[in-house]
């Protein structure tokens, strides 16, 4: 026999390089087929179709980048094929492929993902020496590439005008991070939890993100002390900035916000265990990951981006060799040095959470609201500004000399959500019973915060001309009073009136009533939707038109849900008698057919009211009539300008008719 | 799961599979025609110096017939024949222990194994000097692989408070002391107590793999009234748990700087104790060794008693011989021992194994820094630091990363999953910063000296002159 002389031990693990790199691409397989399904079932086919080719893309080209950097040589030491491709799987590129198409959005351009994997595989790893020997995280340099060179072409949706500024994390920093614009814009914590959002294709999915870290690190393929360390330092942060922005136990939810948002949990769990470019030693790897989490706050909290993860990963990765080169001597030697070391970025990590929760965080802060209206006689801009905790400012300008800056009062945090969703404010109760709007003929807007369970309080001060009315609820004899005049409607019916601008010179007007308070009554609350065409310098009504009136009933069994509830509806015939199958059931109808039974309608609304709605209910037609009073039809202009109340768009639109209604002058009949 | 630390030890995966190819079997005694003649080393293992010898060629010798001696810290250690037969040469033949050829007497065994007694027989009941002389009489050495001379660690004690019996085996493949603890259950209790009472201690701790259930059966029964200060320590499958150190940390949650007798602890292999007993009854020294040949690349797997100086050669022809065309034939387990030569090499005293295994070539990937030799030296040493200085030629760096600790365990290129050659570039760099250790201290004592002499010559210097001054 032969004697072989290798190095000694003799004895070796299994385990290889190969093995670990191809459970952490299974991992990262897991995400990529979660990017797929979300992007399928929540976004569009395109979308889903491209969440399956981008990282194909980028693992291919990224191979191929490899291929020809490591050609020449292959060339000239005569090798064959198969030992380049065995050459190629021992590179490892597919996996910074991988990683990068998962940082970036599904709807990035090709060309853009293409140019940022040949960046990242060229200048990221293969210029450094190739895999093990890079200094940056090549995922990592291609997503910061991306960002920095085609930023307009990163959409998270085919159909986007979004682009990359409109990320949770981003409406976040440009909102004083604060909690509530997360409903406000729609986001709920499950969601953002469980990935439900749209981000790079595969940072979103948090809760997966983190069974596979812990997976991986169980399997030991990744390292628990980066991930445990850089979530935990951010988690506690945030905590901490939560408590300091005043959010008191709700900073758990903030701080799990926090780390779910932006990639990090991407980032704790795939970026930064990137052994290569990470120190080598534990200590090494603490200090690093607490470095990470400082450079991540600081950057989301106090720069100009809000994703600073990447940032903070690359500049880490610069940082490696110095951290490799403090850890001295033996692994339990230096133990005090390591241990302050930590304590103190953990301190600096948890500071600057504390700091970014006192200066940064604005509570209640909602939008920073930016609407152009443009108006019949001329364009008008009309901006609203946050001035400070509740307190708005409008600035208006435009081209008919009109410059005007004004403050306007208190404003209830649900205000700003209508200003946003305008569209959906009949199906918020809350909302349009607690905030109110009002206007003056001198532009002055003064808005009364009214709350829903306390009605009798609610006062809206209204000044037109310098005078002032007591708009809301001003009832006498059972009626509502505007304006000092008797609008025919019963109090209980319609305590407010919304005015929409839909287009030039129309408004809807829909009158809402609350019955909430008499569960007796079978509306819970119900609207009427008219839109009018308005002259407003001859102060005219031109045109009203009925469009619908819908309702929205509590569970006492009102026509609310029938009403909304589409499928409560049964199909009529011409002679109004339902339709039934052949199984002798009613069929169920739409919305529309049902509304022709209502006033302005061309069916016989009695015999239906009779016949379907009043089956439980102890209310005559003629009662329920009453809601629909032909004669409150015709809103005459003096209404709609000083005793309406404003909601949303209408409010937006009325603020500029307020401005031009003052410099009108009556005497000379135009403009000043 | 330490934060900062590494973790220390590993459970080697595998590990007992290959012990199984050997744990079950009998134990074999190796036929006469194989051992006609056996090989004794006239040289230190330790240093590579030659003994000073009190036989030569020609001589008539027993077993037992003292053949030199060498010198360990001030003390006298007796190397003896292990047969009866005749010296019939010098003969060069490669030393493990060294790993060069070196010089051996060759014995011609005449099969009589006639024994002298080179001590009184004693007991439990002796006193400790008389323990400890018959020790070195008896030339007792560790048998668990470093052939330390057991009476040292007894010599000149006084507050041992444990002895801890290291029947661990850790290694893979060797089950020598596996067998042997079962098989000499009373033997061992037996010398553990003359251990105990040689230095004075108050109980001993016999420590053994948690797995190795056998061991525990064989010696529970023996255990109680008889030998009330022994107690059975078991301690978890990890590599290296035979470590002297780590294995007191385990066993005693002790820990010491640079002798487990700062612990107040004397440690010993498990097979020294059951040798120890064996003489004890009859004063003759150990002729014969269990050491395990083993491995994928020997033909038989099992445990053989051989004569002491028996050649590698001769043990692989009565096993059945190779039967791979390459292979690693190692004195010991394959995580320590170093590949030899040729298998022209003696059996020693405290080999216990022949670990024969199949070339395996392992093409090295570039390091993914993975940190897992970091985070599992036992020794806390940052074995891929160490290599990235080494192959930087920074030997500021390795100096700080202190590669003198490592103990050669072999853990951090076994677990390396890029199968670099970690444990290699961290013994390199442990020579050139001994060298260089010892070239700074040349230097500080050059300098000193220097100094002192300019001192001397500057105070002869300025005597004169303040005696003139005084004028």
């Amino acid at each position: 026999m032969k004697f072989g002389m290798n190095p000694s031990p003799y004895y070796r693990s299994k385990r290889s390089t190969t093995q670990i790199m191809l459970e952490l691409f299974i991992g990262l397989a897991v995400i990529w087929i979660c990017s797929i399904v979300f992007n399928f079932v929540g976004s569009s086919t395109i979308d889903g179709v491209r969440a399956i080719v981008n990282p194909i893309i980028t693992m291919v080209v990224a191979v191929v980048t490899e291929a020809l950097f490591m050609l020449p040589k292959h060339i000239k030491e005569k090798g064959n094929f198969k030992g380049l491709m065995v050459k190629l799987l021992k590179s490892y590129g597919y996996i910074s492929g991988l990683i990068l198409a998962l940082l970036l959005p599904v709807a990035t351009s090709y060309y853009a993902i293409i140019i940022s994997t040949i960046f990242a595989v060229a200048v990221g790893k293969m210029l450094f020496g190739g895999f093990g020997y890079n200094i940056f995280n090549p995922a990592i340099v291609g997503r910061i590439f991306c960002q920095t060179c085609f930023l307009s072409n990163m959409k998270y949706t085919a159909d986007a005008t979004v682009t990359t500024g409109a990320t949770v994390t981003s409406v976040l920093g440009e909102s004083g991070w604060s909690l509530e614009i997360l409903d406000y814009k729609g986001f709920k914590l499950t969601d953002i939890l469980l990935g439900n959002y749209q981000g790079a294709l595969g940072e979103t999915f948090t809760i997966v993100i983190l069974v596979v870290g812990i997976v991986l690190m169980l399997r030991k393929v990744i390292d628990w002390r980066a991930p445990v360390f850089y979530l935990g330092s951010i988690f506690i942060a945030s905590f901490f900035m939560g408590l300091a922005g005043g959010y008191g136990l709700d900073s758990f939810e903030y701080a799990l916000v926090q780390i779910s948002v932006g990639g990090i949990m991407f980032g704790a769990v795939f970026c930064i265990t990137d052994p290569v470019t990470s120190p080598t030693s534990p200590a090494g790897r603490v200090i690093f990951a607490l470095g990470a989490a400082l450079v991540t706050m600081l950057i989301r909290v106090f720069g100009s981006v809000p994703e600073g993860v990447a940032y903070s990963i690359l500049i880490m990765n610069a940082l490696t060799p110095l951290i490799d080169a403090s850890i001295k001597g033996l692994s339990n030697q230096h133990m005090k040095r390591k241990i302050i070391t930590s304590s103190v970025m953990g301190a600096l990590v948890l500071t600057s959470g504390i700091v970014a929760g006192a200066t940064k965080i604005e509570k209640g802060y909602i939008v920073n609201y930016k609407e152009n209206l443009v108006t019949e006689t001329g364009k008008l801009k009309a901006n609203i500004t946050k001035l400070g905790d509740m307190k708005y400012q409008v600035a208006v300008t435009g081209n008919l000399g009109v410059n005007e800056t004004k403050e306007i009062g208190e404003v209830a945090k649900l205000f700003e959500s209508e200003l946003q969703s305008y569209q959906e404010y009949f199906t918020n109760k809350e909302m349009y019973s607690k905030a109110n709007y009002a206007l003056s003929s001198k532009g002055v807007l003064q808005i009364v915060y009214t709350k829903a369970s306390d009605k009798k309080k609610e006062t809206i001060t209204v000044q037109v001309d310098g005078k002032d009315f007591n708009v809301s609820p001003v009832i006498e004899n059972g009626k509502y009073f505007v304006g000092g005049k008797d609008t025919g409607i019963s109090a209980e019916e319609y305590p407010t009136v919304y005015a929409t601008a839909i287009e030039k010179n129309v408004l809807k007007i829909t009158f809402a009533t609350d019955h909430t308070k008499d569960q007796e009554l079978f509306l819970a609350y119900s609207t009427m939707t008219f839109n009018i065409s308005i002259d407003y310098y001859n102060r005219t009504v031109n045109k009203t038109e009925f469009v619908s009136t819908s309702a929205v009933g509590d569970s006492s069994g009102g026509m609310g849900d029938k009403l909304l509830n589409y499928e409560g509806l049964y199909k009529l015939d011409e002679n109004g008698e339902i339709v039934k199958d052949a199984n002798g059931n009613p069929v169920l109808q739409g919305f529309a057919s049902f509304m022709e039974y209502y006033p302005g309608g061309t069916k016989p609304a009695k015999e239906f009211y009779e016949k379907y709605i009043k089956v439980d209910s102890p209310v005559s037609f003629d009662e329920y009539l009453g809601h629909f009073n032909d004669s409150f039809i015709e809103v005459n202009e003096e209404v709609v300008k000083t005793n309406v109340t404003y909601s949303a768009n209408g409010y937006m639109f009325m603020v500029n008719k307020a401005i031009e209604y003052a410099k009108y002058d009556q005497t000379i009949g135009k403009v000043k | 799961m330490s934060l900062f630390k590494s973790r220390g030890c590993y459970h080697l995966n595998g590990i007992n599979d290959t012990k199984h190819l050997t744990s079950e079997k009998d134990v074999l005694t190796l036929p006469n025609e194989y051992a006609a003649k056996v090989y004794v080393p006239i040289v230190d293992p330790g240093k590579g110096l030659p003994i000073t010898l009190s036989a030569k060629v020609g001589d008539h010798v027993l077993a037992g017939s003292l053949i030199g001696t060498r010198m360990m810290f001030g003390n006298a250690v007796n190397v003896y024949s292990p047969v009866s037969g005749t010296i019939v040469g010098e003969e060069n033949l490669f030393h493990g222990g060294l790993g060069r050829p070196t010089k051996h007497f060759a014995i011609e065994n005449d099969f009589k194994y006639e024994c002298v007694k080179v001590c009184e027989p004693f007991s439990v009941e002796s006193e400790p000097e008389v323990i400890i002389d018959a020790m070195q009489k008896l030339g007792c050495v560790g048998l668990g692989g470093a052939g330390f001379p057991t009476f040292i660690k007894y010599k000149n004690v006084s507050d041992i408070d444990t002895i801890v019996i290291n029947g661990v085996e850790c290694e893979p493949f060797l089950t020598t002391d596996y067998k042997a603890m079962i098989e000499n259950a009373e033997l061992l209790l037996m010398g553990t107590s003359m251990m105990v009472k040689a230095a004075g201690a108050s109980k001993a701790l016999i420590c053994f793999k948690k797995n190795k259930v056998a061991i525990k059966e064989a010696l529970l029964p023996l255990l109680g009234s008889k030998y009330p200060n022994i107690e059975i320590k078991l301690v978890p499958d990890v590599y290296p748990m035979g470590w002297e150190r780590l294995l007191v940390k385990t066993a005693t949650k002790r820990k010491y700087d640079k002798l487990p007798s700062e612990a107040h602890i004397i440690i010993n292999n498990a097979q020294t104790a059951i040798e120890l007993a064996k003489s004890s009854k009859t004063g003759f020294i150990t002729t014969h060794k269990q050491i395990t040949v083993s491995g994928g690349a020997v033909k038989e797997n099992a445990n053989v008693i051989v004569p002491i100086g028996t050649k590698v050669s001769e043990i692989v022809k009565f096993m059945g011989g190779y039967t791979k065309d390459e292979g690693v034939v190692l004195l010991g387990g394959p995580m320590c021992s170093k590949g030899l030569m040729n298998d022209n090499v003696a059996i020693t005293t405290n080999v216990n194994g022949l670990t024969i295994l199949e070339k395996v070539v392992r093409e090295a990937q570039p390091c993914l820094r993975c940190g897992a030799c970091s985070d599992h030296c036992p020794a806390n040493i940052q074995p891929v630091e160490v290599k990235i200085a080494y192959q930087a030629k920074n030997i500021q760096r390795m100096m700080e990363l202190s590669p003198t600790s490592c103990i050669s365990c072999g853990l951090c290129s076994f677990i390396c999953p890029s199968h670099i050659e970690v444990n290699d570039f961290v013994k390199k760099a442990k020579m050139l910063v001994t060298i260089e250790q010892g070239k700074i201290a040349a230097q500080q004592k050059a300098k000193a000296a220097a100094e002192a002499a300019a001192k001397k010559a500057a105070e002869e210097q300025t005597k004169p002159e303040v005696v003139e001054g005084g004028k």
